[in-house]
């Protein structure tokens, strides 16, 4: 489980940067909470700038359905951005924006990796909703479920073909291969899911590549864009976003087991597993369960399996074991932040990570 | 090879060569030396490879080749699982890229060479275009350059085509989706949508790496338009079968959009795009492009007339792609209209080619393709 690289003798658990020398269990039993408590003004630089994402999601929304646009495809971009989700993604482009400009806040271009950002991962889950076919998407009928499969798709390649016009208007190389090396990795993190063989390093490589990577390189583009930025903050900028990524996943993926079908606003209920995917918790479940492994080799395709499964999770706390690996994360994510410039909203930041790790939803 | 003369010191240490052809070339020199008694596609072909020789450009899509290597094994498994099932993505690797590519089915189709053949001189024909606009306005842009920076310039302008080609392959595939009414169809749907969505990841990570935001500015706005043909009354009617009653038909301007948003928007970004890269490196402003209005004009112009004479020519040679369905041109315009259609735009495409930068082969070679598509389609 804990392994000391040979290169740069850093110490990793499950791939988790380890920051201070503790033990597993007394990792599991803390709360991987920055060590002060927000101030009142982290608080409101948050809520301002959750109040900006909604003025970006609104600039989407124009950039995605000009008048050039058919008809129908407008319909689509409106009908998908009418439930615009949690805007987690523009929202920490912003604060990291605020956190390498020193204080002032993000100029025009950060802006536009924002928003290119979240048009990247909205593109994301229109395609894996054709994928995996789901009905459902925060609440109401996926883009293919109402309008078409072969529209659904194409619409996906309309909001890439717009990200990409909005990052070559940032005229900077390193922001354009940035974003397209994140859309590379979401790419091949897809493809990753087809030969699935419930192998932990491969879920986490994988995590990487579907949620991580777009969070590091739109955090790095961040940097890069801002006065006086150096490689150095560049590099942690990426190692911010892609801990920040992976926690957020892990925590997704342990919600999958414990949340009911109101909260996700996606089918839940181990759905992942019901799909035949196997995340975090099924996996350290089966580390430690022979007659899981078999019941995944077959695909849980006897009766009794998948409950077989939730039995063999349970006991393993194979759930217990994701929340400690995210909280490993969200440690690393509080230490490369506290490499960057102290300013507010460095405090807002720290705060917004714990709230990740920490949600129910 | 042809010899003309031998020297009488030494005939059998030396030949003297008039004229030299690369042995692919000496092949298809000797079959396209007439029009006459030629298959048509034979003859653009022919041109095609010649072209290509005297381009000296590395082997085409790349990007299509890693989809089906072993890193990403996976997916080409699947992709050849597909084989036996109805979905449109089986029907289509007879003829496209995807497979032809490759030189082989992989399993999935019987008798692929004919019409895979066909769809790689659609894609080839592009890519030559791109490559000989731009060779014929090289020593225009690239003034003072050494051989070194013109290797290098012409290697990224090959990659601008490949990268233009895997584009259009990415919507061609994302276009094959199709109502998952069983199982085998949702897989195959699911697998187009990967296909296509690594293709265009590829494509947006090598316009990245070429380090021109203009360029990906240029392929990303053909990225758009290429979708927004695609919801056209055109593309929507080949969706369907047995959906072209009379009482349906698209007009011809109808048509003309189509062709000009999924295959003029493509050709001319290309060729501007490989204009672009061959400004100066030193003197290069993120904000200027190499060509003027007007030029950026004419290359529109010559773009919409050869896309229309390539896409005539597609419909009219292709299998039909859907039940029922032949070549919509003909069943929306008269041949009066057709012939008219074709000869102004071949017209338009040789007079926009005149006016280029006359640099020997690339405007011959350019002519002789406008010549070929036209001729092998009036009516």
């Amino acid at each position: 489980m804990l392994r000391v690289c040979a290169a740069c003798a850093r110490r990793f658990c499950f791939g988790a940067p380890v920051r201070a020398r503790v033990s597993a269990t007394a990792i599991g039993a803390q709360d991987a909470s920055s060590s002060t408590p927000p101030t009142p003004e982290s608080e409101r630089l948050l809520s301002e700038l959750q109040a900006e994402t909604a003025t970006l999601a609104a600039d989407m929304r124009t950039h995605l359905t000009p008048d050039s646009a058919p008809d129908k495809l407008s319909l689509m971009m409106r009908h998908h951005l009418d439930a615009p989700g949690k805007l987690v993604r523009p929202l920490l482009v912003l604060l990291v924006s605020h956190v390498c400009n020193a204080g002032p806040p993000a100029c025009q271009r950060q802006r536009t990796v924002a928003i290119v950002t979240e048009m990247i991962h909205s593109a994301s889950l229109i395609h894996d909703d054709l994928i995996d076919g789901s009905d459902l998407r925060r609440g109401a009928a996926s883009v293919q479920s109402r309008f078409g499969h072969r529209d659904a798709v194409l619409a996906g390649d309309h909001m890439i073909g717009v990200a990409s016009q909005l990052l070559a208007g940032t005229g900077h190389p390193l922001v354009v291969r940035g974003m397209a090396t994140a859309i590379s990795d979401l790419v091949r993190g897809e493809l990753d899911q087809l030969g699935e063989t419930g192998d932990l390093s491969r879920y986490l490589a994988r995590t990487y590549r579907k949620t991580a990577a777009l969070l590091a390189h739109s955090a790095k583009c961040a940097a890069v864009l801002a006065p006086g930025s150096s490689p150095a903050t560049a590099a942690a900028a990426f190692e911010l976003g892609r801990s920040i990524g992976m926690a957020f996943q892990l925590v997704d993926d342990l919600l999958d087991f414990e949340a009911s079908d109101g909260q996700l606003g996606k089918p839940a209920g181990a759905a992942d597993l019901r799909r035949g995917v196997l995340t975090g918790p099924v996996l350290f479940a089966m580390q430690t369960c022979p007659q899981l492994r078999a019941a995944v080799a077959r695909r849980l395709s006897r009766p009794g399996d998948l409950q077989l499964a939730l039995d063999s999770v349970a006991r393993a706390d194979g759930v217990g074991q994701t929340r400690m690996l995210a909280q490993l994360h969200c440690r690393e994510a509080h230490w490369q932040l506290s490499q960057l410039p102290a300013v507010p909203a460095s405090e807002a930041l720290h705060s917004l990570i714990d709230r990740l790790l920490n949600r129910q939803h | 090879m042809t010899a003309t003369k031998s020297s009488s010191i030494a005939p059998f240490l030396f030949v003297r060569l008039k004229h030299y052809y690369c042995p692919p070339c000496w092949l298809t020199s000797r079959s396209s030396s007439t029009l006459v008694g030629q298959s048509p596609s034979s003859t653009l072909r022919a041109i095609l490879s010649e072209a290509e020789c005297r381009l000296q450009s590395p082997p085409a899509h790349p990007f299509v080749r890693n989809l089906l290597s072993q890193d990403l094994g996976g997916l080409a498994a699947s992709l050849r699982g597909l084989a036996g099932t109805k979905h449109p993505l089986v029907e289509d690797a007879k003829r496209s890229l995807l497979f032809s590519a490759v030189g082989g089915s992989g399993g999935l189709s019987s008798d692929s060479s004919a019409s895979s053949a066909l769809a790689s001189t659609v894609g080839q024909t592009r890519r030559a275009v791109v490559l000989l606009v731009a060779r014929a306005h090289e020593e225009l842009l690239t003034k003072g350059s050494d051989l070194h920076d013109l290797e290098l310039l012409r290697r990224r302008q090959c990659q601008l085509a490949d990268i233009a080609d895997s584009v259009y392959t990415a919507l061609s595939i994302h276009s094959r989706v199709v109502p998952p009414t069983n199982s085998d169809l949702a897989k195959g749907n699911a697998l187009a949508a990967l296909a296509g969505d690594y293709l265009l990841a590829s494509a947006s990570l090598g316009l990245a790496e070429l380090d021109r935001p203009p360029v990906v500015k240029l392929i990303s706005e053909a990225i758009c338009d290429i979708v927004a043909g695609r919801f056209s009354l055109i593309a929507n009617a080949a969706g369907t079968e047995n959906s072209l009653s009379s009482n349906k038909l698209p007009d011809l301007s109808a048509w003309l959009d189509y062709v000009r948003l999924t295959s003029a928007s493509l050709l001319s970004k290309s060729i501007r795009s490989a204009l672009i890269l061959a400004t100066d490196n030193a003197n290069y402003n993120y904000q200027q492009c190499a060509t003027s209005s007007a030029e950026d004009q004419s290359i529109e112009q010559f773009s919409e007339s050869f896309a229309i004479l390539q896409h005539a020519y597609k419909e009219k040679v292709e299998h039909p792609s859907i039940a029922g369905a032949s070549c919509l041109l003909k069943r929306i315009s008269t041949p009066a209209e057709i012939n008219d259609l074709l000869n102004s735009n071949a017209d338009q495409c040789l007079s926009t080619i005149d006016s280029w930068p006359a640099s020997g082969y690339c405007t011959h070679y350019l002519r002789q393709i406008v010549r070929a598509l036209l001729v092998e389609q009036r009516v």
